[in-house]
């Protein structure tokens, strides 16, 4: 930016702009066991049903949950997150759903805690007792007098914490590339007014890849023309204001090889990949975005969904999904999870 | 992609624009993806006027932002889940078709696809007052097969005929009719200018393949383009005119191992769809606890596809002469 340029921002916009965006390195252990950093773009690429945006809405909830509600341990890390939709997937009732099931546990969790502190006191071992820990006993306290359910919280109040996370939450569904393009320049003024943002996500960026492709006539340097343009004005944001990308990348394309390996692989059984798990990831993926995606993307997340052999399967499951992590080529690990009701469970490091 | 022209906005008179031609800026994305100092350097123009026309065309090119807050309030009170007529089906699709959703129907020839498409139109009219616009394009819907599983549900003649006009049927045989048709009852439901538009809550296409099929092959960025816009009308029906939209598909026989079906139409369309379900008739050692005669018309629905439940689970469902049970 340069001082013309300046003159045009508030002062709160520059402060927005300058100042630090919220810290986003403990968004999960289980995912970035290393912590995550600022500007990192994660692409989430799988076929269809293999849980990408399932993923995100994880991710959205991991972000807009609060640390703290009255005087509860939560754990989020209230964090304000742009949903960028072009697939029209997103299902604000589902993201309702798994906020509801995380408020619940963390109650559960609370009540289990008290007690456990309860008698840790009647031991007379001197407590803690910090301003958050009063506050947590005053909370737990209030609530024991009204119990109706097993959470001893009201509809209305359920009501109320999902849409003060809620507000945290900005939906922009776009339908044509130009216009997700336009849309994200002007995320710009959306950013500066609200400085707890620090997360964007596309769901997904391919969705209009035909369409590019057939307006933009034989050339594919025209066709990648919007494709073009869209990278570099989410690079410009991501390294203006600070954020991390999450976006989506569905497989359109399949390589040969890959389909001859399902082929031989055994019909209903979790098969484990074959030849070195370094071999199959790269097999895997598929490019077909431009150049300059490729070099945005700093880290990749192959997903894919395999069906449970009858003895493992748990809670009515039946497949247990995927993700191999990889940072530009090199192989990083292994996540496996499944996906109930309450959105993502069971998540877990393979090693 | 969008081009600048004079009177688009204020600022943007024809000699702005055609400085900014010499700058080599003739669309809106051009603009908007050049630093204004710079532009303004370039073409000569005042760098307050560059600002407001880059305001009134971020305004007009781009999308809004909605708060989770009012877009949970909306889903609230707008939301609807329509029943199928069917017991196991509601139960299998969590309670129904959702508005605002795609629900894809997968399944070979003679599962009984275009059965429960039927079953479920005169479901919605039947049971709620919201209308049902049925789109078909293989030439599968049989005028006399909705009058038998209408008159099932034991009405008046007067109230058949009220019925009857609350399921608008078209005629379609290619895409580019569909699209136009599509289009033109999302502009028809935005303006709410007819009684039977603002009640529209139920979408049918049966089916998609036969429309799609044809043009696939040969020139495949052209075809997978039609495709696809195919798919971004009927989600913008979906979500911005809060309808419920069903559609159908053919099935490949491509893992023969496995027994896995797939949806045709490639990979690109397999992401579109909300919710996905597959129909097929019962195989020779799961029916055999049947009769023969309920043989011909139980069909298995599995869920396939869902943004929102645990797939994999399954339903029987029963085709008879009062519609599907």
């Amino acid at each position: 930016m340069n001082e013309m340029a300046r003159k045009s921002e508030s002062g709160f916009q520059v402060l927005a702009r300058l100042g630090a965006r919220p810290d986003i390195s403990r968004l999960d252990t289980i995912l970035f066991p290393d912590g995550l950093s600022q500007r990192q773009v994660i692409e989430l690429f799988g076929g269809e049903g293999t849980g990408k945006t399932e993923m995100l809405m994880y991710l959205i909830v991991r972000c807009i949950l609060p640390k703290t509600w009255n005087g509860l341990h939560i754990g989020g890390l209230g964090i304000g997150v742009v949903f960028l939709d072009t697939d029209y997937h997103f299902s604000i009732l589902r993201l309702a759903t798994i906020l509801e099931t995380h408020l619940t546990k963390a109650v559960q969790q609370n009540n289990a805690m008290k007690c456990e502190n309860n008698t840790l006191k009647n031991d007379t071992i001197k407590f803690n007792t910090n301003q958050e820990n009063e506050n947590l006993h005053d909370a737990n306290g209030d609530k024991i007098t009204g119990i109706t359910n097993q959470t001893g919280l009201t509809e209305e109040q359920i009501e109320t914490f999902v849409k003060s996370c809620f507000q945290r939450l900005h939906v922009i569904r776009c339908n044509t590339s130009t216009q997700l393009v336009v849309t994200v320049h002007s995320l710009e003024s959306l950013l500066g007014n609200h400085p707890d943002i620090g997360v964007l996500m596309l769901d997904s960026v391919s969705a209009f890849y035909w369409i590019d492709r057939n307006s933009g006539g034989d050339n594919v340097a025209t066709q990648e023309n919007n494709q073009r343009h869209l990278v570099r004005a989410l690079d410009k944001l991501i390294n203006e204001y600070n954020l991390v990308l999450f976006a989506t990348k569905q497989m359109i394309f399949v390589k040969r090889q890959k389909q001859d390996q399902d082929n031989d692989s055994t019909p209903g059984g979790y098969h484990t990949p074959k030849g070195g798990s370094t071999n199959y990831d790269e097999i895997d993926h598929c490019e077909f975005m431009c150049k300059q995606w490729q070099t945005l993307v700093s880290d990749r997340w192959i997903f894919s969904r395999h069906e449970m052999k009858q003895v493992q399967k748990i809670n009515s499951r039946s497949y247990i999904f995927r993700v191999l992590q990889t940072s530009r080529v090199k192989p990083k690990g292994h996540v496996t999870f499944g996906i109930d009701d309450s959105g993502i469970v069971d998540m877990q490091i393979v090693t | 992609m969008p081009s600048l022209r004079p009177d688009a906005c204020p600022g943007l008179t024809a000699t702005v624009v055609e400085r900014l031609k010499e700058a080599n800026v003739s669309t809106v994305i051009e603009f908007l993806n050049r630093g204004l100092e710079e532009l303004s350097k370039d073409c000569g123009l005042p760098y307050q006027e560059l600002t407001a026309i880059r305001r009134v065309l971020l305004a007009q090119y781009s999308s809004f932002p909605m708060s989770g807050v009012d877009m949970y309030d909306e889903a609230v009170s707008a939301s609807a889940i329509l029943s199928t007529g069917s017991h196991g089906l509601d139960t299998l699709l969590d309670g129904g078709l959702y508005t605002g959703e795609i629900t894809e129907m997968i399944g070979p020839p003679a599962a009984g696809k275009t059965q429960v498409c039927i079953a479920t139109a005169v479901a919605v009219v039947m049971e709620t007052d919201h209308n049902v616009v049925y789109i078909d394009t293989g030439g599968s819907l049989c005028p006399s097969r909705l009058h038998q599983v209408m008159q099932s549900h034991d009405i008046t003649e007067e109230k058949y005929e009220e019925m009857c006009q609350r399921i608008q049927c078209f005629k379609i045989f290619d895409i580019f009719q569909l699209q136009e048709c599509l289009q033109e009852l999302h502009q028809k439901i935005l303006n709410q200018s007819a009684p039977f538009h603002s009640n529209l809550k139920l979408i049918i296409v049966d089916s998609v393949a036969a429309v799609i099929l044809p043009i696939l092959g040969g020139a495949q960025t052209d075809s997978h383009g039609h495709m696809i816009h195919l798919s971004r009308i009927l989600k913008s029906l979906a979500t911005d005119c809060s309808t419920a939209v069903l559609i159908t598909n053919n099935t490949t026989g491509a893992n023969n191992d496995t027994g896995q079906v797939l949806p045709s139409l490639g990979r690109s369309w397999h992401h579109i769809p909300n919710t996905r379900i597959a129909i097929s008739r019962m195989n020779e050692s799961s029916s055999k606890s049947f009769s023969s005669e309920s043989k011909s018309e139980t069909r298995r629905v599995s869920l396939v596809k869902s943004c929102k439940q645990v797939i994999g689970g399954s339903t029987m469902i029963a085709i008879k002469d009062t519609g599907v049970t």
